[in-house]
C-alpha cells in the first residue's frame, strides 16, 4: 500500500514538470508484479520491468487492463468466422516501451518466429486472449494467439503472415 | 500470290501466338493448383505434432522417474498434462494432403484417426488429480513413440512426394518459360509481318495512286494538245515537208523542160506564154523551196555548219544565179563588194540572201538592188540589201517577219508567194548568228543590213578574180553530159535542158546501164551528173564507179532532192559539187560550165607539163 502511495507520490510530483508522464499517468501501471499466474513473459530492449532480470511478465488481468482491440475473422484453423479479442500489438509494444517493432516470438510447443516487417500502427494485430468472448485453454490454441484481422485486411492473407500467427503464445523478445 | 502468302504466314503467326498464350495460361494454372495445395503450414503442422508427442512422451517419462525416486511430481504432473493439451490442440489443427494421391491420404486420414483414438482413450489418465502409475505412464510413453515413429514414415512420404511435386512445378516453370519465349516470338513475328504487310499495302497504294494522277496528267496533257491544236499542227507540219519532198522530183522536171522549149518556140505570142510558164514554175520552186525551209525550221532539223570563206565571190556566184531572174522583172541588180573572209554558215546566208532577193524582186516594186558588203570591224562584217521600192510602212515593221504576212498583198496574190520569205529570214538568221536590221521609207525604199562575223585577213578586190558572167548565148559545143538518174521524168528534163544548151546527152538510172550505153556507142563523157540518191547506190559511189570503169578521172555534178543537213554534208564530202533541187535551170548551166572549164584549165596544164 506504501508502495502505491509512494508511486503515485512521484507521477504526481514528476507530471508538473514532464507533461509525457502526465499522459503515463492514464495508462494502467505494468510495472507491478502479476498477481496470478503469468501467461506472457516479454524481454529484450524494454523500458517497462517488473521482473529483476529486466524482463516483464503479465498475467490475464494486466493485459486486460490494456486498451482491449476486437475483430472478427476467418482462419484456416477455426471453422466458420470468429470474434478475437485481445491486445493490440502496437498498443502493447508502445506502453512496454519497446524498441522496435521486431521481436522473437515463443510458443508453449517450443514453435520459435521471428516477427518483422509488420507495420502495427497501420494494422490492428492482436496478442488474443479471447476467442468468441472466451477464454482460450491450451486445447483450444490458447491462452494467447497472435491474430492477424485477415478479413478486413485480405492484403494481409499471406504464408507468412500465417506463420506469425503464434497459438499458445509464452514468450516475447524485443530485438 | 506474294500478298496471299503474306497474310498466310501472318495468320499462321497469329494463330501461334493464341497457341502459345492457352498452353501458357494452363501452365500457370497448374503450378498455380499446386502451389496453394503446397502451403509450406502443412508441413510444420507434422514436425510440430511429432515434437508435441515427443515432449509429451519426455514429461511423462521424467514425471515417473521422479516417482521412481521418491521426489515431488506436482510440477512435472502439471507439465505432462500441458503437454498433452498441446498435443491434442495440434491434432486439432493437423492437416497434411497428399493432392491427387488418395492412398497416402487415406493412410493419413487413418494414422490421425488412430492418434485421435489414443488421445481420447488416455483423456482419462490426464484429469487434474489423476495418479498415473508406473504401467499406465510406460504404456502412454511406448504409445506416444509408437505414433511418432508412424508420422516419421509419414513426413518421409511427404517429403519424397514434395520433392517430386516441386521438381514437376519446375518442370512447368520451366515448360511456361519456354512458352512464354515462343509466345514472344510468335508475336514478334506476327506483329512484324502485319506491320510489313500494312506497308507494303500503302506503298502499293501510294504507287497506284501516282501512276493514277500521271495517267490524269498525261491525258491533261493529250487533251489540252487536242484543245490547242498542236497536234494538228504537228501532222500538218509533218505532211507538208512530206508532200513537198515528192512534188520537188516533178516541179523540178516541169522547170527543166521549159526551159528547154525555150529555143524551139519561135512565134512572139509562144515566148510570152513561155515566159509567163517559166515564172509560174519559178515561184512554185520558191514557195516549196520556203515551205520546206519552215518545216524544217519548225521540227529544229536545220544546224549550223560554219565554215570560213570569201564572201565577195560568194556574193558573185549569188549575184550570177540571181541576174537572169531580176532582168526578167526589168530589175537591176548591182553588187559592190570587197574581197574578205567571214566566219558562219554558207547555205544559211545563201538562203537568207535569196529570200531577201527574193522578196525585194517581186514585193518592193523597186527597179533597182544594191548589194553591197563591208567589213565594219576587226571582227564584223555588214552586207546591205538596198533596193529603192516603195518601202515599208514603219508600223508593218515588226509583222513582215512573221509567218504568212505579206505586205501590199491584200488580195492574197498567191502566185507571188505564201509570205513565208521573211519569216524564214528571221528564224534562219537567228539560227546562223547573223543580225538583221531593217530600215525602210517610202522615199528611199528598203534596206536590209546583215551584221556577221568577218575574220581577220587582207582585204583584196573583188575585180581581181574573173569569174565567168551568165551568157544567154553559152554553146555547149557538143560536150557529152552523162546524167543518171533513177527519176526518168527528172532525167529527161535534165538532157533536155542541156540539149537546148547544145550539149550531147546520155542518160541512165543505174551506173551499169550508162557504163553498158557508153561502151555500146563508145562515148567519152566529159561530165557526170549524178543523183545523190540512187535506188541502190549514192551518187558519188556510182561517179567513182565509172571512173573506174573508163580509167579516167571524168567531172562530175551531185544533185539532191534530199535537204537534210546530213545527206547534204555526205554529198558535199564526196569532193563534187553539189546541187539541191529545185534547180534553177541557170543555176545548172552556170555549174555545169563552170565544172567544164576549170577541168579544161586543168587539162590544159596537164598538157603543158
Amino acid at each position: 500500500m506504501r508502495k502505491v502511495f509512494v508511486t503515485a507520490f512521484f507521477i504526481i510530483l514528476l507530471s508538473g514538470i514532464n507533461p509525457s508522464l502526465a499522459e503515463q499517468a492514464d495508462r494502467p501501471d505494468l510495472t507491478v508484479a502479476p498477481k496470478s499466474e503469468p501467461l506472457l513473459t516479454i524481454s529484450g530492449n524494454i523500458k517497462v520491468q517488473n521482473t529483476e532480470n529486466g524482463a516483464l511478465e503479465l498475467d490475464r488481468a494486466l493485459l486486460e487492463s490494456l486498451p482491449a482491440t476486437s475483430f472478427t475473422t476467418r482462419t484456416p484453423w477455426t471453422s466458420g468466422s470468429s470474434k478475437f479479442t485481445g491486445v493490440a500489438l502496437g498498443d502493447l509494444l508502445e506502453a512496454i516501451g519497446a524498441s522496435s517493432q521486431r521481436f522473437e516470438a515463443v510458443a508453449v510447443d517450443d514453435y520459435l518466429i521471428t516477427i518483422e516487417g509488420i507495420d502495427f500502427d497501420r494494422y490492428p494485430v492482436i496478442i488474443a486472449y479471447q476467442l468468441d468472448d472466451k477464454p482460450m485453454t491450451l486445447r483450444d490454441l490458447g491462452p494467447l494467439w497472435i491474430m492477424f484481422p485477415f478479413d478486413d485486411h485480405p492484403e494481409l492473407d499471406t504464408e507468412l503472415n500465417k506463420a506469425f500467427c503464434v497459438w499458445q503464445l509464452r514468450e516475447m523478445e524485443i530485438l | 500470290m506474294k500478298g496471299k502468302i503474306l497474310v498466310a504466314s501472318n495468320l499462321l503467326a497469329a494463330v501461334a501466338c493464341i497457341a502459345a498464350m492457352v498452353v501458357i495460361m494452363k501452365q500457370i494454372d497448374k503450378t498455380r493448383a499446386r502451389l496453394t495445395s503446397e502451403s509450406p503450414g502443412a508441413m510444420n503442422y507434422l514436425m510440430q505434432a511429432t515434437h508435441n508427442l515427443n515432449k509429451f512422451s519426455d514429461t511423462v517419462h521424467r514425471y515417473r522417474f521422479a516417482r521412481l525416486a521418491g521426489q515431488p511430481t506436482e510440477n512435472l504432473g502439471q507439465a505432462y498434462r500441458d503437454g498433452f493439451d498441446v498435443v491434442w490442440s495440434s491434432f486439432r489443427v493437423f492437416e497434411l494432403r497428399f493432392p491427387g494421391d488418395p492412398e497416402q491420404q487415406t493412410q493419413v486420414a487413418a494414422k490421425t484417426e488412430e492418434i485421435w483414438q489414443f488421445l481420447r482413450a488416455s483423456e482419462p489418465l490426464m484429469a487434474k488429480d489423476y495418479q498415473l502409475t508406473y504401467e499406465q505412464a510406460l504404456t502412454l510413453i511406448d504409445n506416444a513413440r509408437a505414433h511418432i515413429r508412424q508420422l516419421h514414415i509419414i513426413g518421409t512420404r511427404f517429403f519424397i512426394y514434395s520433392s517430386v511435386a516441386q521438381d514437376a512445378t519446375s518442370a512447368h516453370l520451366a515448360e511456361l518459360n519456354r512458352a512464354f519465349w515462343i509466345f514472344a516470338a510468335a508475336l514478334l513475328l506476327a506483329g512484324g509481318l502485319l506491320i510489313w504487310l500494312v506497308r507494303r499495302v500503302t506503298l502499293q497504294a501510294a504507287s497506284s495512286q501516282h501512276i493514277t494522277r500521271k495517267t490524269q496528267r498525261e491525258m491533261a496533257t493529250v487533251v489540252e494538245q487536242l484543245n490547242s491544236g498542236n497536234i494538228e499542227k504537228r501532222q500538218i507540219e509533218s505532211f507538208i515537208a512530206e508532200a513537198s519532198h515528192d512534188l520537188r522530183q516533178p516541179l523540178q522536171a516541169l522547170v527543166f523542160q521549159i526551159e528547154s522549149l525555150k529555143n524551139q518556140v519561135q512565134s512572139e505570142a509562144g515566148k510570152q506564154s513561155l515566159l509567163a510558164a517559166k515564172q509560174s514554175a519559178s515561184h512554185l520552186s520558191n514557195a516549196f523551196n520556203s515551205v520546206l525551209d519552215m518545216s524544217q525550221l519548225d521540227a529544229g532539223k536545220i544546224t549550223t555548219r560554219n565554215s570560213v570563206f570569201e564572201l565577195g565571190h560568194f556574193l558573185r556566184m549569188l549575184q550570177l544565179d540571181y541576174s537572169p531572174i531580176a532582168e526578167a522583172a526589168n530589175i537591176e541588180l548591182i553588187l559592190n563588194a570587197s574581197a574578205f573572209d567571214v566566219d558562219t554558215d554558207p547555205v544559211l546566208l545563201d538562203r537568207i540572201l535569196r529570200n531577201l532577193l527574193e522578196n525585194a524582186v517581186r514585193h518592193s516594186g523597186a527597179n533597182q538592188i544594191t548589194l553591197t558588203a563591208n567589213r565594219t570591224g576587226d571582227n564584223h562584217a555588214s552586207i546591205v540589201l538596198h533596193d529603192n521600192g516603195s518601202g515599208i510602212p514603219a508600223a508593218e515593221h515588226d509583222s513582215i517577219f512573221s509567218e504568212y504576212y505579206q505586205i501590199s498583198n491584200q488580195d492574197r496574190d498567191r502566185s507571188k508567194g505564201f509570205g513565208l520569205g521573211l519569216a524564214i529570214v528571221k528564224r534562219l538568221a537567228a539560227l546562223a548568228g547573223i543580225d538583221i536590221q531593217l530600215q525602210s521609207s517610202a522615199t528611199r525604199g528598203t534596206q536590209f543590213t546583215l551584221t556577221l562575223p568577218a575574220t581577220a585577213g587582207s582585204s583584196r578586190q573583188a575585180s581581181d578574180r574573173t569569174t565567168p558572167s551568165i551568157d544567154l548565148d553559152y554553146h555547149g559545143k557538143g560536150k557529152l553530159v552523162a546524167v543518171l538518174d533513177d527519176q526518168p521524168l527528172v532525167r529527161a528534163s535534165v538532157e533536155a535542158l542541156l540539149m537546148a544548151w547544145k550539149f550531147e546527152t546520155v542518160g541512165a538510172a543505174k551506173s551499169e546501164e550508162l557504163l553498158a550505153e557508153i561502151s555500146r556507142r563508145d562515148l567519152q563523157p566529159d561530165l557526170i551528173i549524178a543523183d545523190y540518191q540512187l535506188q541502190r547506190s549514192t551518187g558519188d559511189a556510182a561517179i567513182e564507179e565509172i571512173c573506174a570503169q573508163l580509167d579516167r578521172k571524168v567531172p562530175a555534178l551531185i544533185i539532191t532532192g534530199n535537204t537534210s543537213s546530213e545527206t547534204l554534208a555526205l554529198a558535199t564530202s564526196s569532193g563534187h559539187p553539189v546541187l539541191q533541187k529545185p534547180i534553177e535551170p541557170e543555176a545548172l548551166i552556170v555549174a555545169v560550165r563552170k565544172i567544164l572549164e576549170a577541168d579544161s584549165s586543168a587539162t590544159e596544164l596537164e598538157k603543158a607539163v
